[in-house]
């Protein structure tokens, strides 16, 4: 059974692992709309609703808008990306 | 003892956001889904989103820019895009 795992591989097991890990880091959030946010995601639910902080908004890759704290309703969510190069690269 | 705790559940959870809106009695604003925006104070909210809020600015660009003022609104939670907090 452990076959299938490298002893102290970073491997996440489950979504519901991943989601925790990228708690407290620069997120990109892309919307079914196409637009990203980018920012330090504080938390989420089970709803996939989330709370980020330091929120940027791209609109086809454009800077369009800085804030503080944002909420975004879980169903509109496409994806959520973590990245380990920075952020100014692209997600 | 139900209203302590649901408190505390959205204080730690994303809803937060709205709380602080409805605590602070500070703006906030809502991308909804129909592609206009509510510059506004958070009342009241649940956790569908669902919201009364007051004093609301509705803005929106297409077909021209254009805005009206709406002094109190009940907001189904399905609506809502984003919700917005400027810096502290």
């Amino acid at each position: 059974m452990s076959g299938t795992e490298k002893a102290g591989s970073g491997t996440t097991k489950t979504p519901a692992d991943f989601l925790k890990s990228i708690r407290g880091r620069p997120v990109v959030v892309k919307l079914n709309s196409g637009v990203d946010y980018r920012g330090i995601l504080a938390c989420l639910d089970g709803y996939m609703n989330i709370a980020m902080e330091q929120t940027e908004e791209y609109v086809n890759g454009q800077l369009k808008n800085k804030y503080g704290d944002a909420f975004i309703r879980g169903n509109n969510v496409l994806y959520i990306s973590t990245s380990k190069r920075t952020l100014a690269e692209g997600a | 003892m139900e209203e302590d705790n649901e408190e505390e559940e959205f204080n730690t959870e994303p809803l937060f956001v709205l709380m602080m809106s409805v605590k602070n009695n500070t703006q906030v604003l809502i991308n909804c889904q129909n592609n206009k925006k509510l510059l506004g104070r958070v009342r009241a909210f649940d956790r569908n989103c669902n919201m009364v809020l007051e004093n609301v600015r509705e803005i929106w660009t297409e077909p021209v820019n254009k805005d009206r003022f709406i002094s109190k609104m009940f907001l189904r939670g399905d609506s809502v895009t984003i919700v917005l907090r400027n810096p502290k």
